[in-house]
């Protein structure tokens, strides 16, 4: 139970979540040195989708406003970068504050229709962003942009320590990813972050209550364009290049799909989400010759690609079906059952 | 994407007379299935998941699709005869000439359906308000079965003219998305509109291809969408909406 304020706005409550924090703790330091190089750059790929998950998540979890296009503003971040380092010599720390704002402009640009659109028509609004965006990344000024064949990017280096071996990538993006759940974390905590669940929930009331929907929505936008635009930053240190085809509308509908997954407004929700998804799409890389082994061999070429599909939305219709709050309600529900075992409520 | 490929087994099993009929009957029951297995549990719940549950099970059919018929084009059976014919210094490919035929009937069907009959008059009801068509009487779950049943097979039409002109393939769903702005910008609740809007799309994507260069020409469907709905969010023909405390 909390007592004061002071306690329930503190990140880590009981003794067990202190613990609990430590081990995670110790495990992800320790992790880029002890585990295989294919589970690292696994778990890398991971780090850059929970930090564009949860700037989604703040916009779409927390404010309610449904974006199409968090891909897209992804590749914003991305192509700020890569232009700022290849075509102006920048370095990798620098490009960083600047490709995040780029992508929080552009997301305030396209957040602009939210001052009369809501719901279903600011989410096609969104849409008609991740297109113009991704048109743009494939026609524009192909010289400076890069046009089909992108943009190859250096990796990024500390002295002689090169960050391009996943293991010593995982240093950079592992804290990165931290850093950013924790930056989350507090602005749904405060008071922005109780504004954006206000909007969310009765616009109108909010409104009465002497918050600003727009502003409050436009906020919202940047912020998690400008989560999308680190994550971007975080993709091209992975990728060493950029290219239109990286930040399709597939892996907007990913992400979107990944927080209903892990359960829309919750901080934990985006973590698991992305853990569950990305390991399903690696189970199906491995399975996939396997099963395809069963079928005729025409049939088993095409088998890795749509599998990935049906597994990705079977999952999603499920959760939407079975568990609309997500995995992050199922946690707290199997939380629950251990702490009050071997009864099925608590006990007063 | 489900409707070409769907027909095209039937067409190819049984021939166009038995096949087309086949084939929407199996696109009726479809929507039916889809309506009742995966949209019903989701009444009373956000936009987002519907939203997120109609591209889900659109990726779903893709997946299935590709499993079987693979990423290429496949070749449609030209189920009506095919000629061109001069309409004066044009000339006019038969099949374009039955896809407006087609589409124009449905229009006029579906307007009459929706102004004359009393399951039209219904369906627009529950659109307005759920709650209130619940209670005067309207079996809302009827009607949500019965437009989803009413959209996949407007689909399935499309999909026969679709496959004659361009062939079968997966990447169709990729189409479903260019309805959009034709429909937003039309206003979501009238036909006339979504017939303007999707006259207007076509026309002015190939305007802008020919004069302004192939890359804005794909994309200029979508800058005219965010145009249209900051300026009229309720598209050309659409009724505002009015939100009451």
């Amino acid at each position: 139970m909390d007592v004061n304020y002071r306690q329930s706005m503190a990140m880590l409550r009981t003794r067990s979540q202190w613990i609990g924090m430590g081990v995670l703790f110790t495990f992800l330091c320790v992790a880029g040195r002890v585990l295989p190089s294919e589970m690292i750059d696994v778990m890398n790929m991971m780090f850059v989708t929970i930090v564009g998950a949860q700037g989604l998540n703040i916009l779409t979890g927390y404010c309610g406003q449904i974006s199409i296009g968090q891909a897209a503003f992804k590749g914003v971040g991305a192509y700020t970068t890569a232009m700022l380092i290849v075509r102006l010599g920048w370095n990798h720390w620098v490009a960083l504050p600047v490709a995040a704002l780029a992508a929080g402009g552009a997301g305030v640009a396209f957040g602009l229709p939210a001052l009369r659109l809501r719901g279903f028509y600011l989410a096609m609004s969104t849409l008609a962003a991740q297109f113009i965006l991704t048109t743009l990344f494939l026609f524009a000024m192909p010289g400076i942009v890069g046009g089909i064949s992108g943009i190859t990017v250096p990796f990024a280096t500390i002295g002689g320590f090169s960050f391009r071996p996943p293991e010593n990538l995982y240093y950079l993006l592992m804290p990165t990813c931290v850093v950013m759940t924790i930056i989350a974390r507090n602005i749904a905590q405060s008071r922005l972050g109780r504004a954006f669940v206000a909007v969310r929930d009765n616009e109108v009331a909010a409104e009465i209550m002497g918050i600003n929907p727009f502003g409050y929505k436009l906020r919202a936008f940047f912020i998690g364009c400008l989560f999308a635009g680190v994550a971007g930053w975080m993709r091209v240190l992975y990728d060493g290049c950029v290219r239109p085809d990286i930040y399709p509308l597939m892996m907007s509908i990913w992400l979107l799909g990944i927080i209903i997954i892990g359960g829309m407004g919750t901080i934990i929700g985006p973590i698991l989400g992305v853990i569950l998804v990305r390991s399903l799409n690696e189970m199906v890389l491995m399975l996939g010759p396997f099963i395809g082994g069963f079928f005729p061999p025409q049939i088993a070429i095409q088998m890795g690609a749509g599998l990935g599909l049906i597994v990705f939305s079977v999952v999603v219709i499920a959760f939407l079906v079975f568990q609309p709050r997500g995995l992050a309600h199922l946690w707290e529900v199997l939380g629950a059952r251990l702490r009050h075992w071997p009864f099925k409520y608590e006990l007063s | 994407m489900m409707g070409i490929l769907l027909s095209l087994i039937f067409m190819q099993n049984f021939g166009a007379r038995i096949g087309i009929p086949l084939a929407i009957a199996c696109a009726a029951g479809l929507g039916w299935v889809l309506e009742r297995g995966i949209m019903r549990p989701l009444i009373g719940q956000s936009i987002v998941s519907a939203l997120l549950m109609t591209l889900a099970v659109a990726y779903l059919l893709d997946g299935v699709a590709t499993i079987f018929w693979g990423t290429k084009i496949v070749p449609y059976p030209q189920w009506f005869p095919v000629q061109t014919f001069p309409v004066g210094a044009i000339k006019v490919h038969s099949g374009y000439v039955w896809t407006i035929l087609v589409a124009l009937g449905i229009f006029i069907g579906l307007g009459l359906f929706y102004r004359r009959t009393l399951m039209g008059k219904a369906m627009r009801a529950t659109a307005d308000s759920h709650q209130v068509s619940q209670s005067l009487g309207i079996k809302v779950s009827r009607i949500f079965s019965l437009s989803w049943i009413i959209a996949a097979v407007i689909a399935f039409a499309l999909a026969f003219f679709f496959g004659v002109q361009v062939g079968a393939f997966r990447y169709v769903s990729e189409w479903g998305f260019r309805a959009i702005p034709a429909v937003l910008i039309g206003g979501l609740e009238s036909i006339l509109g979504a017939a303007i809007g999707g006259l207007l799309v076509g026309i002015l994507e190939v305007i802008a291809t020919a004069y302004l260069g192939p890359y804005i020409g794909s994309m200029f469907p979508f800058i005219v969408l965010l145009i249209v709905i900051i300026v009229r969010p309720h598209g050309l023909f659409g009724q505002p909406e009015i939100v009451r405390v």
